[in-house]
């Protein structure tokens, strides 16, 4: 009898999550993940007989589980209780916070005041004051901007910080605590393709001679917040983008943004629970390369603030860190509000990820609007990779942007409304067009590439460059 | 099909068991087993030819290989197709990437490993060869032979499951409520090994034996062979509890694959702990033939080394596997021809006997490295950090993975020591149907989103 009620008690338990699994609606989507589910595969001879199509439906079943990213987080939590410490999360390494700074007697440096004379002195010259400060301001942003074209870079962030951490799925690290949170995924990348990028964007410059060319490496977090005891874990992204400034040939214009951003780290530069940067960082890396293409650029103060509060990224689904879910941010973005532009979309068909064919011209909004807690608030920018952006603004100097990127980009042109006449977008992995005759096409003055390092230390983005020229 | 898969629990059981229980009603409740056999063969069939639709023909002509030459006394013949199948099909690549760089022609072809070929090549050379010795004789139905071969519990990754041992099975079986109770339970105790220890510890080995070698501390290199260790004793004995599970649901009696392997006292006594089935076919078919330990001490040595490069390679088509095997067979001639040989593990006193657990235990981790890299540089530089250090590397990554994975490792650890005499989670307890439950529940949670799922010695 007993024996009996082992066996229906497991049937039961069986059978309702087969009836679950059975009976409850498929998901579609993965908004943890931020992809489209399995589908169920296509019956053909060859995938048959290579196995894909039965391989296939395995796949799309356990792919499609009814409630899959609530099921998954249960999951993940469940797994985050393989150590100790609450969650499974172990943290080494000491301090947690930067300092502030604070002079050798422990109080905090005040600015000096000015003398009280100056004052009368100032009235007098106020005009000439103004014209002379106008004239320094300049000579200092070109002497600014020149800091950064093709400059080879001597201070290095990595390891500054001195930070707990842990390792956790996919190479990813883990920092600090509560709202200091931050997951990062570590760097691999080696010279020769820093190199060979470098060279695809030289054969820009020569196959389009009458086109400026700018090139602005974007570096991923871990390149200023990666704590000095994990620092032999990831590799030198400074080490890289010197190699790509050092093969820009002198008409290509390297955009150093290593050194700007490294100044503002205290600052929501980077995302902490994504692995993209923060607008605020897309926001000085913009304002150095306006200052390079010698356009106007507008105050950060000349933008309405967005919020998408309790925002938790990728770095969730990839490192299944529960410290990085149950830390979440405030995605803070920057619309325009003093100018007009209007945004044209050619959204590619997608099958497979492979693009096979672009649809027709359409408007559409530039900034979307993510609701709070959402994951892919960092989609705000054009909403897709999976299509050209054409930005026609008010502005109307005769500068035409070309920006080839990759998803770190999408955050950059929302402030190049008031620098260009137009603004184009293109992504590498998506573009099926001759890039010669797109720039010929639409009168492109200015190229800007604009990938992360990572990307930019891949053989698969330099091929696609490239075939942008000859196809 | 793998059986730590969604699709493999949900779908693929659920209609076995309900085409099976309707062949058993037309059977007649047992009193005969025509339908449900053949139920048997189609899913087995529907098994194998899910994963590969083309290699399904090459277990096809295996059979029909193997149900022709035992009928016509052809048994060598026979067992030589399978040795050159194996040679073809698991070691094909390996020989034209050497021929290779010894300076031969650019391989034309890539072979793919068909899964299970270890396994079921393996099964017919012991049905041939016991015919062929009068212990059985020849399957007169090939759907029977056939579904001896391919019977999809163990097809893929064992237990190498000899005839003798399922032949009256095969044309007579029993099932009781008890049968299902402990296959049930079994395939659950199986399913929890696999999902929740061997894919948990997966990412442990990765985080530390597949790092940069250069910068793998000491510390970190013995907590990833450690969890490899586990990994693959989890793993592979989930899979095996899987197997012998659904068998006995079946109503087939499979012998044990694993026996508390780590609690070996010496290296000989881990080898009649660790994956029997082989050691057992080695030890049958290929040492005691040659002689065995009743020839000459040269003759002897040569029979332990040659079944232990045999034990090795049979593991895979690289070349540490090879050395895997010979470092073994070392180990063997050691025990067996030293001070070691004078008395049994059990005959020792007690910390001649913890001596003996803890040493063997060293041997087999040591061991597991050499199994671990198929790259004899990476292994060199990982016995060099195992053994000698890395002033370079810090422990302080070693320190946090070891705390993060603390209870993982405690509860791994647990689970290989001896379960104690009264069983605290009975299946007729309600604790125990809760713990039941609870497996299968937390089990199927963590397979969901995870695509693919196999098992390590599916490879092999």
């Amino acid at each position: 009898m007993k024996k009996k009620i082992y066996l229906i008690s497991i049937l039961l338990c069986f059978l309702a999550i087969e009836g679950f699994l059975l009976f409850a609606k498929r998901s579609e989507t993965s908004e943890l993940e931020r992809r489209k589910l399995n589908t169920f595969p296509e019956l053909t001879a060859e995938a048959y007989w290579s196995g894909a199509y039965t391989e296939g439906i395995s796949g799309w079943f356990s792919d499609t589980v009814p409630m899959r990213d609530a099921l998954m987080e249960r999951a993940m939590k469940l797994m985050n209780v393989k150590g100790f410490s609450g969650g499974g999360v172990v943290f080494v390494g000491v301090g947690t916070e930067a300092e502030p700074s604070a002079n050798p007697e422990g109080e905090a440096e005040l600015p000096a005041e000015k003398p009280a004379g100056m004052h009368v002195l100032a009235d007098i010259w106020a005009p000439y004051e103004a014209l002379v400060d106008e004239h320094d301001r300049l000579i200092a942003e070109e002497e600014a901007a020149k800091a950064h074209q093709n400059q080879r870079i001597e201070k290095d962030y990595n390891g500054v910080v001195d930070d707990q951490y842990i390792l956790a799925k996919n190479g990813i690290i883990v920092t600090g605590s509560g709202a200091q949170t931050r997951a990062m995924m570590l760097y691999g990348g080696n010279r020769d393709v820093a190199v060979s990028y470098a060279q695809m964007v030289n054969h820009y410059k020569e196959v389009m001679p009458q086109v400026n060319v700018y090139c602005m490496p974007i570096p991923t977090s871990i390149a200023y917040y990666c704590p000095a005891e994990a620092l032999r874990y990831t590799g030198s992204q400074v080490d890289r983008i010197n190699d790509m400034m050092e093969t820009f040939n002198d008409n290509v214009i390297g955009v150093d943004i290593y050194s700007v951003l490294g100044e503002h780290t205290a600052e929501p530069i980077y995302s902490r629970t994504d692995h993209h940067w923060a607008p605020l960082g897309a926001y000085y890396a913009a304002q150095t390369f306006a200052q390079l293409a010698d356009v106007p650029f507008m105050d950060l103060s000349e933008y309405e603030e967005k919020h998408v509060n309790n925002y938790v990224g990728t770095m969730y689904m990839w490192s299944k860190s529960q410290q990085v879910k149950d830390n979440p941010e405030t995605f803070v973005y920057y619309e325009p509000t003093t100018l007009e532009y209007r945004t044209t979309y050619i959204d590619y068909e997608v099958q497979n990820d492979k693009p096979v064919s672009e649809g027709t011209p359409h408007d559409g909004k530039f900034f979307m609007k993510y609701p709070d807690g959402h994951s892919d608030a960092y989609c705000t920018f054009m909403g897709s990779d999976k299509r050209i952006t054409q930005v026609y603004t008010s502005t109307q100097n005769g500068r035409k942007l070309l920006i080839i990127k990759d998803s770190f980009g999408n955050a950059v042109p929302g402030y190049l409304f008031g620098s260009f006449q137009e603004v184009h977008v293109i992504d590498y992995r998506y573009f099926m067009r001759n890039v010669v005759e797109y720039v010929a096409e639409y009168g492109i003055t200015d190229i800007l590439f604009a990938h992360n390092v990572s990307h930019a230390t891949t053989p698969y983005i330099v091929t696609c460059c490239e075939n942008f020229l000859t196809r | 099909m793998i059986f730590a898969d969604l699709f493999f629990i949900y779908i693929f059981l659920p209609a076995f068991a309900l085409c099976t229980l309707i062949a058993h009603l037309i059977d007649g409740r047992g009193r005969s087993m025509r339908f449900e056999n053949a139920v048997l063969i189609v899913f087995s069939f529907i098994f194998y030819a899910w994963g590969e639709p083309i290699y399904v023909f090459l277990i096809l002509s295996g059979v029909f290989v193997d149900y022709i030459c035992a009928l016509t006394g052809h048994e060598r013949l026979a067992v030589v197709f399978h040795v050159l199948s194996l040679v073809v099909f698991k070691y094909g690549n390996l020989i034209l990437v050497t021929l290779h760089q010894a300076g031969g022609p650019e391989p034309a072809i890539d072979i793919r490993l068909p899964i299970g070929i270890s396994f079921y090549t393996f099964q017919s050379i012991t049905y041939l060869l016991d015919v062929r010795r009068g212990v059985c004789e020849p399957q007169r139905n090939p759907f029977y032979l056939f579904l001896y071969i391919a019977m999809f519990p163990q097809l893929v990754a064992g237990p190498i499951v000899r005839y003798r041992t399922i032949e009256r099975q095969i044309r007579s079986r029993h099932i009781t409520s008890a049968d299902l109770v402990y296959g049930v339970h079994r395939f659950l105790t199986g399913l929890a090994k696999k999902v929740l220890l061997a894919n948990q510890l997966a990412e442990l080995t990765k985080a530390t034996l597949d790092a940069d070698p250069q910068m793998m501390s000491t510390g970190m290199a013995w907590l990833g062979i450690f969890a490899f260790a586990m990994q693959i004793y989890f793993d592979f004995s989930g899979y095996s509890d899987m197997a012998i599970g659904m068998g006995r649901c079946m109503g087939f009696h499979f012998e044990e694959n694993f026996r508390k392997p780590y609690l070996c006292a010496s290296v000989t006594d881990f080898w009649r702990r660790w994956h029997i089935s082989l050691g057992t076919f080695f030890r049958d078919y290929v040492y005691i033939p040659l002689g065995g330990n009743r020839v000459n001490t040269s003759r002897h040595v040569f029979n332990i080394m040659l079944v232990w490069l045999l034990t090795g390679f049979w593991h895979g088509a690289h070349w540490n596997y090879l050395l895997w095997g010979l470092y073994y067979g070392l180990l063997l001639l050691i025990e067996k021809y030293t001070v070691l040989r004078k008395s049994e593990p059990e005959d020792r006193a007690l910390p001649g006997r913890i001596a003996g657990h803890v040493v063997s235990f060293f041997f087999v981790l040591a061991g597991w490295g050499i199994f671990y890299f198929e790259d004899f540089s990476r292994m060199g530089l990982f016995f060099r950090n195992l053994f000698f250090g890395n002033v370079v590397a810090s422990d302080t990554l070693c320190a946090s993975l070891f705390k993060q994975n603390l209870f993982l490792l405690i509860v791994c650890v647990i689970a290989c020591l001896p379960a104690p005499r009264k069983k605290l989670l009975s299946t007729e307890s309600v604790p125990g149907i809760v713990w039941s439950a609870l497996l299968l529940v937390v089990s199927t949670l963590l397979l969901i989103g995870e695509t693919s799922n196999p098992f390590l010695y599916t490879r092999f």
